[in-house]
């Protein structure tokens, strides 16, 4: 666990009209960078000032050297600030935090995301594939995203899908649907999933009947990152968790997900 | 640096090598954040609330953030003072630094049990939570009331030779009510403020934010409500106060000393820099050295009107 100052080296914003908006944040983050796992996250400070109060939890998307990659939305004050930061600006980083992702014991795992949840996926994809894995990666979106996206996404995703809602990209319907096609054609040897709350709902319970490992990586309001809030919980079969330190990444199965 | 500076203070039977404490439930037992803060530059601190028997706490979700504040409805959840001694105990102790022990019951006789058994470990100085919006007693917080507040101290005084600090809240009409009861039941010292009540309503369910529909509020926000009370109370009457509420750097601090308080206690802050507390301390002493004070006593309760 580190507390660094990172700099901003790059910063790519993909918007587009009619597309969901996304952001690439490249940061000079030496310590951090090395000792990152995928699924591990990193505690941002958006800014010195106190509003936004709390540090903000973003799960690193890639590293490369001495730098990590986020991948995120806008969704309010915090987000709106940072995809207005430029080259240079230097940004207080706590991480890498939580467990990250277990390796599959066998090939082919599927990466199932939704959204900005395809942020800890891509990083694991890589790893797997560095690995020896192929995995396979479905990826649910609301709607298109940008050309730029794609053709930046695909310098480094093979073997992915995408579902839209409406049909703007992909496959329409919803990334489920498409696991459920896939599965007719193939079996995975282990699923992992990242997304909103129903989508990974709805893929566990396609699932739970299934021989099939199932890992996902969940989301909690955090203050602290580190375990000494309380504050991120979220119901496990063995009582409550903590998403900051007992995950984000947890075993699927010991998930109480009807109380979620 | 800073070995011609003073900061040593006094508060009732305890002493601590400097001013700077970190605050109940924003700390964990210590151990979480000695990764990044070393525990040994500290005055003390203030372990997460511990009751009896381990505590669950609430359902989520537990924490909502506003503009400058956070509020929190954990629901005190904690390991219970017996594994608090055996597990997390050991760890701080290697430290060089106090340990206070923060405390809450459901019943008097709780309070008196806690205070007991901790007396028997080695810790510091016991805080007793009064003020937590969570729990109550036959329907009335025992920190509202000088009568209950007052039964409560006196239990946990009887059985211990701790020094001993009663943590209030400011949900009070009068606050010198509270300390004048509580120091006559042979308190050392208070300690204020507690979170302030508070909620948050998410427009597009209809739901409350939190789990427990109501929680704390604690952060920036409080702080000059937080030095208010102190003030009121220096006003009235000379005891040892430890200063809490939205503190984020020295300045805060110096505001909270300088109106009176005897030490503070950094509490949301650790969340947004962990580092907060150190960095108080260093910017309290570069403070004195430019003032020319050789004593952190000689600011102290020197409010000028
Ligand atoms: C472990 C972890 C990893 C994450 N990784 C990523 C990532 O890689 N990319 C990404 O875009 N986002 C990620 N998130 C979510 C991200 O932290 C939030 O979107 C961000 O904190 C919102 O900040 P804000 O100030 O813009 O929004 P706020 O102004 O705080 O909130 C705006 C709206 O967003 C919602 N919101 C706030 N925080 C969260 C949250 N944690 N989860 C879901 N909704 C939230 C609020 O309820 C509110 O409706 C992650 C969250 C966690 C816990
Ligand atoms: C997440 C959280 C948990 C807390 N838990 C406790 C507790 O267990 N016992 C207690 O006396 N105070 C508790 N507090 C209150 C703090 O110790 C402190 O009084 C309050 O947060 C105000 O200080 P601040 O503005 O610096 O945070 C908690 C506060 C927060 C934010
Ligand atoms: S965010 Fe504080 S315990 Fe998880």
């Amino acid at each position: 666990m580190i507390l660094e100052v990172a700099t901003v080296v790059e910063h790519r914003h993909f918007v587009a009209s009619k597309a969901e908006s996304f952001h690439i944040l490249k940061l000079r983050s030496p310590e951090i960078a090395v000792q990152a796992m995928p699924g591990q996250f990193v505690m941002l400070r958006v800014n010195e000032l106190f509003d936004p109060l709390l540090r903000r939890p973003f799960s690193i998307f890639h590293t490369e050297k001495d730098c990590l990659y986020l991948f995120y939305k806008v969704v309010g004050k915090g987000t709106s600030l940072m995809s207005q930061w430029s080259q240079g600006r230097e940004v207080s980083l706590l991480g890498p935090l939580g467990n990250g992702f277990g390796l599959p014991s066998k090939d082919v795992p599927w990466l199932v995301a939704g959204g900005a949840g395809i942020a800890p996926l891509f990083f694991l994809h890589h790893y797997l594939k560095h690995h020896g894995y192929r995995p396979k990666i479905l990826w649910g979106l609301r709607y298109r995203i940008s050309q730029e996206l794609i053709d930046f996404l695909s310098k480094y995703l093979d073997n992915i899908v995408i579902y839209t809602e409406d049909g703007s990209l992909g496959y329409q319907g919803l990334v489920t649907e498409g696991v459920e096609k896939l599965y007719q054609i193939t079996k995975p040897s282990k699923i992992y999933a990242c997304g909103p709350i129903p989508m990974l709902k709805s893929v566990y319970d396609w699932l739970k009947n299934k021989d099939i490992p199932m890992e996902v990586s969940l989301e909690a309001q955090m203050a602290c990152g580190i375990g000494a809030c309380l504050g991120c919980i979220i119901k496990g079969k063995e009582g409550y968790k903590k998403v900051c330190c007992e995950g984000p990444v947890f075993d699927a199965r010991e998930i109480k997900w009807d109380e979620i | 640096m800073g070995r011609d500076i003073n900061l040593t203070v006094k508060l009732g039977g305890l002493e601590l090598k400097n001013p700077v404490m970190v605050a109940s439930g924003t700390f964990g037992y210590g151990e979480e954040y000695s990764w990044l803060v070393d525990l040994n530059q500290l005055g003390a601190v203030v372990v997460k609330g511990l009751s009896l028997k381990p505590k669950l706490g609430n359902l989520p979700p537990r924490l909502v953030e506003t503009p400058c504040g956070l509020i929190n409805a954990i629901g005190l959840e904690n390991i219970g003072v017996k594994r608090f001694v055996e597990e997390k105990l050991p760890f701080l102790k290697q430290f060089d630094t106090k340990v206070i022990v923060n405390i809450f019951g459901y019943s008097v006789g709780e309070y008196a049990q806690l205070a007991e058994f901790l007396s028997s470990a080695s810790i510091d100085a016991l805080e007793i939570n009064i003020s937590c919006p969570n729990i109550k007693e036959s329907g009335r917080l025992f920190g509202t009331d000088p009568k209950m507040a007052q039964e409560v101290t006196k239990a946990v005084c009887q059985h211990t030779h701790l020094p001993v600090f009663v943590k209030l809240t400011p949900m009070v009409t009068d606050i010198t009510g509270i300390v004048e009861a509580v120091m006559e039941a042979g308190a050392d010292g208070v300690s204020l403020i507690n979170t302030i009540p508070a909620m948050a309503v998410n427009i597009y369910t209809r739901r409350p934010r939190l789990g427990n529909v109501t929680g704390g509020m604690s952060g920036p926000c409080l702080k000059p409500i937080a030095l208010k009370l102190i003030w009121d109370i220096v006003q009235k009457m000379r005891v040892p106060i430890i200063g809490i509420g939205g503190i984020t750097n020295y300045e805060d601090a110096l505001e909270f000393l300088i109106v009176g308080a005897r030490a503070v206690q950094i509490g949301t802050a650790n969340f947004v820099n962990p580092k907060t507390s150190i960095e108080i301390i260093e910017g309290i002493q570069q403070y004195l050295k430019k003032q020319g004070l050789k004593d952190i006593n000689e600011v102290i309760g020197t409010l000028r009107i």
